[in-house]
C-alpha cells in the first residue's frame, strides 16, 4: 500500500477491551482526514517484519502510542515501537508522536526516560480519547469538536458486531475487518459533513 | 502550521492535559482521499458499495429486532 501524507501510525494494545478506544481514535482521525495505519497490515513473522514496521512508522507524519497495557501478559511491542518513533524524530525526520495513557502519572513510573513528555489521559473513555487526538491533530478550515465526532463513534460501534459476524471473527484487529470499518465510517463521515471539505464519497 | 487550538473536550480532559504536553506541535496533515482509504481494507469502489448495502441491511434488521 502506498504511504499517504495523511497517514497516522496507531501503536495500541490489540485486545478486545481496547476496541472502544481504537474506534474512538479512528473516528477522530477520520474527522481530520487522516488515514490510520496499524502493524496488523504487516504479515506476521519473517525477517523483514521489523524493517517493514520501521518503514510504515517512518512513512507516517504522526504516530500515536498508547502505553496503557501494563498488565499480563507482558507485551513489549508498544514501548518498542515508541522507541522507534523517538529514534525517527531524533534523527531529524519530520515526525511527531502523541503519548496516551489510561491513568495519570503512571507513565512516570513505567517509562521514566520520557519524563517531561506528558501523555494525554483518556481514562478508558471514548470522548477523552477523541479529545486527545483533536487537541494535537487538526484540519484546514475549522476545528472539529468532540461532540461532532461522538455520533460517528457510535455509528462505528454499531458496525463492529455486524462486521465481526460477516468475517466470523471476534477480533477487530485484522486488516480486512478494520479496513472495512474505516471505509464505512469515512463514507458516513461524508454524509455527516464531517470530512475536510475537499472530500466527498467516492472521491 | 496552525496555532494550537483551544481544548475541545467537553469533559475538560483536553484542557487539563494540553498545557503539559509540550512535545507535540498542532499538526494539520493533507487529507486522504477515499481511494486511499479503500486500500486499507483491500476494497474497490464496487466491493465497497456491496459491503455498504450489506451492512445497511444488517443495521435495518438490528433496528427491526429492537422494536
Amino acid at each position: 500500500m502506498r504511504p499517504g501524507k495523511s497517514d497516522v501510525f496507531l501503536n495500541v494494545p490489540y485486545s478486545a477491551s481496547y476496541e472502544k478506544i481504537l474506534v474512538a481514535l479512528t473516528a477522530a482521525l477520520i474527522a481530520v482526514g487522516s488515514r490510520p495505519r496499524l502493524t496488523f497490515e504487516i504479515a506476521d513473522g519473517g525477517q523483514g517484519r521489523l524493517k517493514r514496521i520501521f518503514s510504515l512508522l517512518r512513512s507516517c507524519r504522526v504516530s500515536i502510542h498508547d502505553l496503557s497495557a501494563v498488565g499480563q501478559p507482558v507485551r513489549f511491542n508498544m514501548p518498542f515501537e515508541l522507541g522507534l518513533a523517538c529514534a525517527i524524530k531524533e534523527q531529524g525526520d519530520r515526525h511527531d508522536f502523541l503519548l496516551l495513557e489510561r491513568r495519570a502519572h503512571r507513565l512516570d513510573r513505567t517509562l521514566s526516560d520520557l519524563k517531561g513528555i506528558d501523555p494525554k489521559i483518556h481514562g478508558g473513555r471514548a470522548a477523552d480519547a477523541i479529545g486527545a487526538v483533536l487537541d494535537v491533530l487538526g484540519r484546514r478550515g475549522r476545528d472539529v469538536a468532540v461532540s461532532e465526532v461522538l455520533p460517528l463513534h457510535r455509528y462505528m460501534m454499531r458496525l463492529v458486531p455486524l462486521l465481526k459476524r460477516r468475517h466470523r471473527t471476534q477480533s477487530l484487529f485484522a486488516t480486512r475487518i478494520y479496513g472495512e470499518l474505516v471505509a464505512l465510517a469515512w463514507d458516513r463521515a461524508g454524509v455527516m459533513d464531517l470530512l475536510p471539505p475537499r472530500h466527498s464519497r467516492g472521491d | 502550521m496552525a496555532d494550537k487550538p483551544k481544548a475541545r473536550t467537553e469533559s475538560g480532559n483536553g484542557a487539563k492535559h494540553r498545557g503539559g504536553h509540550g512535545h507535540f506541535r498542532h499538526v494539520v496533515t493533507e487529507p486522504a482521499s477515499f481511494g486511499d482509504v479503500l486500500q486499507l481494507g483491500g476494497l474497490t469502489q464496487r466491493t465497497f458499495e456491496q459491503l455498504r448495502a450489506e451492512v445497511n441491511a444488517g443495521m435495518r434488521r438490528q433496528v427491526a429486532r429492537a422494536k
